[in-house]
């Protein structure tokens, strides 16, 4: 009898253990996070989260490698370093980001929100897809200047991330594959959709007189290749930004067709006026000073300008200034207050 | 020298699954020589226009691999002439009567995102500032390159439109009963440079670029491959 209760009690405990092991492995399995669409909007041409399931435990593991610099060569420069949350996720200020080994950028990062609606990527559209976009940052020697085995060498040390690998993709193991996953759910749901633009479009609010002016004009002169409401049409065009000191001639460098030469990716408007300087090298300075290019600055007898801007546009200062008020109109400042997608601790930028 | 190849062909059978129970299984070896002799570290090469290298990397990918009337398989193998140069395919016991494959992967992988496997980025046949992935890629060194240190680099790659660089191999095999279980593909260098288009070092001793020139590469895969033995 005695044996007996012993035995009984030995299974207890046995059962109460695998019971444990089975509610820790289930403890929480990912959690699925709806991407929502803007009301209004297209639909994204491909869902870059069809077959990298969005999850609450895959947009944090992606946050915290964009926020950490440990990935890089020297442990100086994370994603987050040339892609700051209150710039719209570009390098503020910047016309040339600073990668490791003081070394730089020889194009200006680009602010980062609605990539999930983006066919290419980068200025010359070289890149093809969310995922394998993190490969340029990272082994580029000017920007975090690591091998792929070497940032995997890495996280596969840490626990933590050890674990918030698991948490993510439910069994245990560190791949590049994983770690492109993850830094593509967090950058793919940096959504921008709440300007003064978007809640005029909702009804919630009225322009001003001069901002719908500005609208005006902007549907007049911008909207053939800023298009609503993406503010980019995705195309690349020459918009009489001339040859710089790189000799930098776009997406020529990917389709080696001369009639390509100095054409560059439509940037969205969105957000325009946190991400000063402007252009793929970052050649303007200040907003106003885009207008006066658009303005007084091409060059409409140049062979290789977009068609859409061979015929002068014209604008008063006045105009200038209502357009000017349009523009701040695409500011969303709950997107770059959002604490969902800024930095967990305070975050120091180095530059 | 001769001998070397077949030795190696040898130790390689040797090493290789034979038949499982029941489940016919194939191996597909690619045994990579040039100048009649296997690709080795250290070794020198000529080629035909007097050419002579050293060869520090050769790798390319093999897909879609199919005997016969079978169906192609879905795997994608990474062929490493200093790692790992074979692979084991099911096998029916029918009479198969060729080997056809794909040098190089088709484009839906070069447009999906981060992949894995022998598709991994770790293995160094991914350009991340051009997306899509090398189809074959040739590293050493020459006296007649003019690039620095003598480089010779022939990254070939290209996946869509006219840029294509993927081709698609067939080699007949003995029309009778296969009794063996092993096909031995011989993959020889010396095509590469003399095919149907004529490559030299000298000209271009750096190949990293999709276009015209890569293409014309991919053109001369047709002649680098064929049955060396079967065992
Ligand atoms: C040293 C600065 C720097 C770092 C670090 C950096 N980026 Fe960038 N990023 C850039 C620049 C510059 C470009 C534009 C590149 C080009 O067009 O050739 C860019 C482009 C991008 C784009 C494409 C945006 C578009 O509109 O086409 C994405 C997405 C992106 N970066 C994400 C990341 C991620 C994720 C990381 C970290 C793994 C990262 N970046 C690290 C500077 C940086
Ligand atoms: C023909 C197409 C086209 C038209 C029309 C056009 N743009 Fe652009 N815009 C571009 C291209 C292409 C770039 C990027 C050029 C580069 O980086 O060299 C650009 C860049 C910009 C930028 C810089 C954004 C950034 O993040 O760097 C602003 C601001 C801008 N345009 C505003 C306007 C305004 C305002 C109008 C109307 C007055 C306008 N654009 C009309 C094609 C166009």
């Amino acid at each position: 009898m005695k044996r007996n209760l012993k035995i009984l009690i030995l299974a207890g405990i046995l059962f109460i253990c695998l019971g444990m092991n089975l509610l820790i492995e289930n403890a929480s399995p990912p959690q699925p996070i709806e991407f929502k669409i803007p009301k209004g909007w297209p639909k994204p041409p491909t869902d870059i989260f069809v077959k990298n399931k969005l999850t609450e435990q895959g947009f944090q593991l992606g946050k915290k490698l964009f926020y950490d610099a440990r990935l890089s060569k020297d442990g100086e420069i994370s994603c987050a370093s040339c892609h700051q949350y209150f710039a719209a996720f570009s390098t503020f200020e910047h016309d040339l980001s600073h990668g490791v080994n003081n070394s730089f950028t020889n194009r200006n990062a680009p602010a980062l929100f609605n990539l999930a609606w983006k066919t290419s990527f980068h200025w010359d559209g070289g890149v093809n897809h969310i995922e394998v976009q993190a490969l340029n940052p990272l082994l580029a020697p000017n920007e975090m200047g690591e091998t792929l085995e070497g940032v995997l060498r890495k996280l596969k040390k840490d626990s933590s991330y050890r674990r918030l690998f698991k948490d993510a993709f439910v069994t245990e193991g560190i791949s590049s594959q994983r770690m492109l996953k993850a830094l593509a759910q967090f950058t793919g749901s940096l959504l921008s959709a709440n300007s003064r633009y978007d809640k005029m479009k909702r009804g919630e609010i009225q322009f001003t007189a001069a901002e719908q002016k500005g609208y005006a004009l902007y549907q007049l002169h911008c909207s053939g290749c800023h298009t609503e409401p993406l503010f980019t049409d995705e195309s690349f065009r020459n918009n009489g930004i001339g040859l710089n000191r790189f000799k930098d001639v776009g997406r020529m460098d990917f389709t080696h067709l001369s009639s390509d030469s100095l054409k560059f990716k439509v940037p969205s408007l969105r957000n325009v006026q946190l991400s000063p300087p402007y252009m793929h090298d970052g050649s303007i300075g200040y907003i106003t000073k885009v207008l006066e290019h658009y303005r007084t600055g091409i060059d409409t007898t140049s062979a290789i300008l977009d068609p859409l801007l061979k015929k002068k546009i014209h604008l008063t200062d006045r105009q200038r200034d209502e357009l000017l008020y349009f523009l701040f109109a695409l500011t969303d400042t709950s997107f770059t207050k959002n604490k969902r997608f800024g930095p967990d601790e305070k975050y120091i930028f180095k530059h | 020298m001769k001998n070397k190849i077949l030795f190696f062909m040898l130790i390689v059978t040797s090493s290789l699954s034979s038949i499982a129970d029941g489940q016919q299984q194939m191996n597909i070896v690619f045994v990579n020589t040039a100048d009649n002799k296997l690709i080795e570290h250290d070794s020198m090469y000529q080629n035909a226009w007097g050419e002579i290298y050293q060869i520090q990397k050769l790798k390319y990918y093999i897909s879609e691999v199919k005997l016969g009337t079978a169906l192609p398989g879905p795997e994608i193998y990474l062929i490493n002439a200093f790692g790992n140069a074979g692979f084991t395919i099911p096998a029916s016991t029918h009479t198969i009567d060729s080997i056809s494959f794909l040098i190089g992967v088709d484009s839906l992988y070069h447009v999906s995102g981060a992949q894995e496997g022998s598709l991994d980025p770790l293995n160094d046949m991914y350009w991340a500032w051009n997306s899509g992935y090398v189809t074959f890629k040739l590293e050493g060194i020459a006296e007649s390159s003019p690039a620095p240190l003598h480089k010779m680099e022939q990254h070939i790659g290209g996946f869509a439109g006219n840029q294509k660089t993927m081709r698609r191999i067939v080699l007949p095999l003995l029309n009778e009963p296969a009794t063996y279980d092993t096909i031995f593909i011989e993959m020889n260098l010396d095509k590469y440079w003399q095919g149907i288009h004529h490559i030299s070092i000298q000209q271009s001793p750096v190949l990293t670029l999709p276009g015209k020139e890569a293409v014309y590469a991919a053109d001369n895969f047709s002649g680098m491959f064929s049955i060396k033995r079967v065992y």
